[in-house]
């Protein structure tokens, strides 16, 4: 009895964590969505005589060193951080995937000199490439996306390959091979559902990462310029202000980090227990 | 379940129960099991899987499941109340326990010589300088060849076989009076399970040790054991001399058990197998467990356990309709 | 005699890592769009210094023959130089990086203390209030990101309880630093028997290995709670017990030490984290590290530094990486063999 209770209790957990989480991702991508257009103020806009005011109720977040109203700057910024992190996600998800897929399936030399590259990617501490890449690339928002790709491609490589050269080897490839059928197809058909669920799984998780790794290039001034508002950047131009004692600045840009990395996380363990049956 | 001893009993068991789970309502996994066992004596628990032998084997050597809660009126083990005092002199000291897939039960990082050092420091059986040349001698006792090599030697290096010879040595290294096998030939080849066994009666009688043999494997418990206790469900049903078991089997389901093995039966029909299977335990189940299964049950037995019943030369049975 | 086989073969194993390191910071800099010899001459150079630059870092020739100068460079210990400093780099590096290197250590250090506990108690006593507590602590810290929870620890603990120093450095400016011996200041400081430097140096760096430290302590505690917990279960550490060990000995000897490997990888990779996170632990409290110091010359377009941090980086991963697959074949020789 005190087993299933347990069991019991542990579904419960799962299902309100799904909800917060499905809940809390609404929000977010109603907020990328319309964010510009119901701020209640003009986030780029300064106004010196409002500078540093606590939260209140004309400014819900206060303001920071311009005037600027820090509530609409977040709103705002849930765009800028959501479009960077998909983006990057996508890039690492297409390019990896079709890397590691092409490596699975070819083996030989193709797969050891990817197998070499993937390597190599891992062989840095991640957020030391990026920071390198961001600086081959230039000091622009583009360069954070790539260098976020890049850091999250090696994942999706990985299970690519594996996946790929696993199916490769299976007797119905052979078979489709010598009646005519394209094998590649075959196999991509095949693999398809098969690495569906895990990869989804996957993404949300690297969607919080990447979102990690942005703000913290533009926390130390790679890629976001001012005035633009992103919520590494803002975390940064309140950081000087703690001194001060303007708490207000630097907490509510990186409460709203916190909860969107925490959101991805818990999407991610919403959908592995959905498609894990085992977990049920 | 034998003559009244002489000496002592070295086991003393008396309604144990064993039960997993918080469900009140569902019935122990080992059912007051009654048993005891005299010095030297050498004694096989025979059953189906889920008979509970594993179990109350188990319990002898101390390592019962955390998860399981046991009650029992007395269990006392060469000495040691264990109800009062619990196990912790016992492991090792009094009981040695040897298990089925040596090479997993063996720590795969350490050498086999320094795990038998270990056990002799815990129990003080040798120290110091001493130490080395008892684990030779422990090896060679286990007839395990170039045995002052083989100290540095990791379980991975070694054979099924001498895995299983290394696991009775450290059974062995803390000088218990009992020793428990628990279906120790599992998962080796015929000719090294009947090495293993014969070596492990020659090591039992040498150190006049008593010995519980689980096996689910009646002919094996009939060429080694002078006494065979079965179990079904969690009961014993049987309690008996070898020889006796097999020339007159008093319950049915020992009976069929016999008729099972290939070597008695005397023709392919006799390999019946035996109807239904071990039950789930439930609030139906019948007092006498083997009542669903059997062709002599009567309204009686699903009401009532049946009592011990001991015949002569100490034939024990609990059964209202015996064979 | 083993042991000095198993480095050897890990060493090489690495060997193509390290070249792709090299390879790919090599090219994270030629592949520049644009031209290479204006970054590198810096954004006020003229026509003719850039000219002069290109000649200086043989811009001039081609890829391959540029690739091999930089890799002979690398190996006579020439990462460049700093356009700020006008130093070379590695001088400019190997000042800076006893800096870092005492953030990193002390937080890895500070990780494994609470960490391993927190996992063996998690393990021992499974579904109770530290499982949870470590579940907690391991969610809410891949969520939060470093230089955040650095941020308000400052806040908290300096400007609200007074608690903790200003976030402005290594010490604070009145005081002056102890002879250099090793360029950690906490070993040097004790070394001078200094105990009142050592408690500065010590207060100032609370806070920031605190903040890098909190990270490593969720994925260790995990890794030891789940490796701990299928040892536990594994039939040699029943044989263990049934022989009688006693039950320290069954915990560390027999179940501690099988449970390690994998919680040593997860070391390599918390490793790896604090590396990268070391850099935004610096400009939150102005340390004077490798890191603050190739970011300051990366926003001043100042590439060697940046180039040259990220290899030394790197290259000190893979090392510490040799060194764990080193420590994991001597705990288990099973990893050794199969490596």
């Amino acid at each position: 009895m005190a087993e299933t209770a347990a069991k019991q209790s542990a579904v419960t957990a799962a299902n309100i964590r799904t909800t917060i989480a499905v809940a809390l991702l609404a929000v977010f991508v109603v907020a990328a969505a319309l964010g510009p257009y119901v701020a209640p103020y003009d986030p780029l806009a300064p106004a010196p005589l409002e500078a540093l005011t606590a939260p209140s109720l004309s400014h819900a977040f206060g303001t920071d060193a311009y005037g600027r109203d820090i509530l609409s700057r977040v709103l705002v910024a849930t765009r800028l951080d959501l479009i960077i992190a998909v983006a990057a996600v996508l890039i690492a998800l297409t390019m990896g995937t079709a890397l590691g897929a092409f490596a699975g399936w070819a083996g030989g030399w193709p797969d050891r000199i990817i197998g070499r590259i993937i390597d190599t990617i891992m062989a840095f501490p991640l957020f030391v490439l990026a920071v390198g890449v961001a600086a081959g690339l230039g000091n622009s928002i583009s360069s954070v996306i790539v260098a976020t790709a890049i850091v999250n491609l090696p994942f999706y490589a990985r299970q690519a390959r594996s996946d790929v050269s696993r199916q490769r080897k299976a007797a119905y490839v052979e078979a489709a091979a010598l009646a005519g059928f394209s094998p590649i197809l075959l196999v991509l058909l095949q693999i398809l559902p098969n690495i569906a669920p895990p990869l989804m799984v996957q993404s949300s998780l690297n969607l919080g990462w990447a979102i990690l790794n942005a703000a913290g290039l533009s926390f130390i001034g790679l890629g976001v310029r001012a005035p633009t508002a992103e919520w590494g950047i803002m975390v940064s131009e309140g950081a000087a202000n703690i001194f001060s004692g303007e708490w207000w600045m630097f907490i509510f840009p990186g409460a709203a980090l916190m909860i969107a990395i925490l959101t991805f996380s818990l999407c991610g363990d919403a959908l592995r227990d959905l498609l894990d049956p085992k977990r049920r | 379940m034998t003559a009244p001893p002489a000496d002592p009993p070295l086991i003393s068991i008396r309604g144990l129960t064993i039960c997993f789970g918080a469900d009140a309502a569902r019935p122990p996994t080992v059912d007051d099991v009654e048993l005891d066992i005299r010095p030297g004596e050498f004694v096989a628990l025979v059953g189906e899987s889920g008979s509970g032998k594993s179990l109350t084997a188990h319990t002898l050597a101390g390592i019962l499941d955390p998860a399981a809660k046991l009650s029992a009126e007395r269990l006392e083990v060469a000495g040691i109340d264990v109800l009062a005092d619990g196990w912790d002199q016992l492991r090792g000291r009094k009981v040695g326990i040897v298990f089925q897939n040596s090479r997993a039960a063996l720590n795969p990082i350490r050498s086999i010589g320094r795990q038998l050092a270990d056990v002799f420091k815990a129990h003080g059986t040798a120290s110091g300088s001493a130490i080395a040349p008892a684990v030779v001698a422990a090896l060679t006792d286990v007839r395990i060849p170039d045995p002052k090599r083989r100290i540095s030697a990791y379980p991975g290096e070694l054979s099924g076989g001498m895995c299983q010879r290394v696991m009775l040595a450290i059974a062995l290294a803390g000088n218990p009076s009992l020793l428990v096998a628990d279906e120790p030939t599992t998962g080796l080849d015929v000719t090294t399970q009947s090495a293993i066994l014969a070596l492990l009666l020659e090591r039992v009688r040498a150190r006049r040790m008593a010995a519980i043999l689980i096996t689910h494997d009646l002919e094996l418990a009939r060429a080694y054991a002078e006494r065979i206790i079965v179990m079904h469900a969690g009961q014993i049903v049987e309690d008996a001399p070898a020889a006796a078991l097999f020339a007159n089997p008093r319950h049915p389901y020992s009976a069929l058990l016999i008729t099972a093995t290939p070597a008695r039966a005397r023709s392919v029909d006799d390999l019946s197998g035996i109807p239904g299977k071990t039950p789930d335990l439930n609030a139906r189940t019948p007092a006498c467990r083997f009542a669903d299964r059997c062709s002599r049950a009567e309204p009686r037995c699903r009401t009532e356990f049946p009592p011990l019943r001991i015949e002569v030369d100490g034939h024990g049975f609990h059964c209202w309709r015996p064979l | 005699m083993g042991t000095l086989r198993v480095i050897r073969g890990r060493a090489l194993a690495a060997a193509p890592n390290l070249v792709g390191v090299v390879a790919v910071v090599f090219l994270l800099t030629h592949v520049l769009p644009g031209d290479p010899a204006a970054y590198f001459a810096g954004p006020s150079a003229t026509a003719a210094s850039i000219e002069e630059t290109r000649h200086r870092l043989s811009l001039d020739h081609n890829l391959l023959e540029q690739f091999a100068l930089y890799v002979r460079g690398l190996a006579h210990g020439d990462l460049g130089q700093s356009l700020i400093s006008g130093q070379p780099v590695l001088a400019d590096l190997a000042q800076r990086l006893p800096a870092s290197l005492e953030l990193t250590l002390g937080a890895l250090l500070l990780a494994l203390a609470v960490g391993i506990p927190l996992g063996m108690r998690a393990a021992l006593r499974p579904d109770g209030w530290v499982d949870g507590l470590c579940s907690a602590i391991s969610t809410i810290g891949q969520a939060t990101p470093t230089f955040f929870l650095g941020l308000v620890l400052v806040f908290v603990f300096y400007y609200l309880l007074d608690w903790a120093p200003a976030p402005l450095g290594r010490l604070d400016s009145m005081l002056s630093p102890p002879p250099e011996r090793t360029g950690f200041w906490t070993i040097d400081a004790a070394l001078a028997g200094d105990l009142p430097l050592l408690g500065a140096v010590l207060g100032q760096l609370v806070l920031p290995v605190v903040t890098l430290g909190l990270f490593g302590v969720g994925p260790i505690a995990r890794m030891t709670r789940a490796s701990l917990i299928e040892v536990l279960a594994s039939d040699y550490v029943r044989t263990a017990r049934a022989a009688g060990l006693p039950p320290r000995q069954v915990l560390w000897t027999y179940a501690f030490r099988n449970a390690v490997v994998p919680i040593l990888n997860t070391v390599g990779m918390v490793f790896s984290f604090l590396l990268g996170a070391n850099v935004l632990v610096e400009k939150v409290f102005g340390w004077p590290g490798v890191g603050a110091y190739a970011i300051d010359a990366l926003l001043a377009s100042d590439f060697a530094p940046v180039q040259g941090f990220v290899v030394v980086m790197a290259f000190f991963y893979l090392v510490v990486n040799l060194g764990i697959d080193v420590a994991a074949a001597l705990v288990d020789p099973r990893v050794a063999v199969d490596g």
